[in-house]
């Protein structure tokens, strides 16, 4: 390389932009999204396991009420009204566990989570 | 590794030494891109360390942390002047960013000379010689092929070469 190039290179290294402080770290760590707790193979083993339990859940109900008729609907109740707040505690830890795909089949809402 | 914490615990704190490491370079390289602009620059500089965060999984080590985060930000600017030029479309606006240096002496004269150029020749000239990424880093960072680099970097240095020796 020229005695030239050496001179401007050094220049360039010397009269470089590197801006660096404290409060742009704190910006950028102020504008990222909520910190995820819970890792993404944990939330991913417990969205299969809830599915499963609500798979399971629902079978139980359809066989329950295959034979024992309309009589047993207080137990069909108490087992819904059950099923409810586990799916939304698992929801709001680890989003939605019905597919969105899923959803679309059982009702149409103008809402999109994701 | 700094990066493995945050992938495997979002840790926030090794993320932010990520940023404190790494930011002089981002935010340099887009200030000399954005011709001296530093509030724009830094805006790009915070979108490009989000994106980063967000799509770290993504990093394999292919290339260097500092390479893969160039193209980050290469992208963010390029996605900025295409939003410049669409609004330039509908106004009379310039899209581009006059040289706005105004640093003493020789100086002076480098950050000008650098604003004249082409912006390819610009950006391989700052992230190589300013940042002192590689030329393959550089290639990477810039999304174009290592002969392209190089004679982007042979051409924009001779022609710094003859604006400071005008």
């Amino acid at each position: 390389m020229e005695d030239g190039d050496e001179e401007m290179l050094r220049l360039m290294r010397a009269s470089a932009l590197k801006p660096q402080d404290a409060a742009f770290t704190r910006r950028v760590l102020g504008a990222l999204p909520p910190r995820q707790y819970v890792g993404s193979s944990t939330r991913l083993s417990l969205v299969a396991t809830t599915r499963f339990a609500i798979a399971m859940v629902l079978l139980a109900v359809a066989q329950h009420w295959f034979q024992t008729g309309p009589g047993g609907f207080e137990s069909m109740v108490v087992l819904l009204l059950a099923l409810g707040p586990a799916v939304m505690a698992v929801s709001l830890v680890c989003g939605p566990l019905i597919p969105r795909s899923v959803r679309r089949l059982v009702w149409r809402s103008g809402r999109e989570w994701r | 590794m700094l990066i493995a914490r945050v992938v495997q615990s979002d840790d926030r704190r090794a993320f932010s030494m990520l940023v404190q490491r790494h930011q002089g370079m981002v935010r340099g390289f887009l200030r000399r891109m954005l011709g001296g602009s530093a509030d724009l620059a830094d805006d790009l500089a915070q979108e490009s360390f989000i994106k980063a965060h967000r799509h770290l999984r993504k990093f394999r080590g292919g290339s260097t942390f500092a390479a893969w985060l160039c193209a980050i930000a290469a992208n963010e600017l390029r996605a900025e002047w295409r939003r410049r030029r669409r609004r330039a479309e509908f106004s009379d606006e310039e899209w581009f960013d006059a040289p706005r240096i105004a640093e003493p002496g020789l100086q002076r004269d480098i950050a000008t000379g650098l604003a004249r150029l082409p912006e390819a020749q610009r950006a391989a000239l700052v992230l190589c010689f300013e940042h002192g990424l590689t030329h393959e880093e550089a290639a990477t960072a810039l999304e174009c092929p290592l002969g392209t680099l190089k004679s982007h970097v042979a051409r924009g240095k001779a022609s710094l070469r003859e604006w400071l020796e005008e």
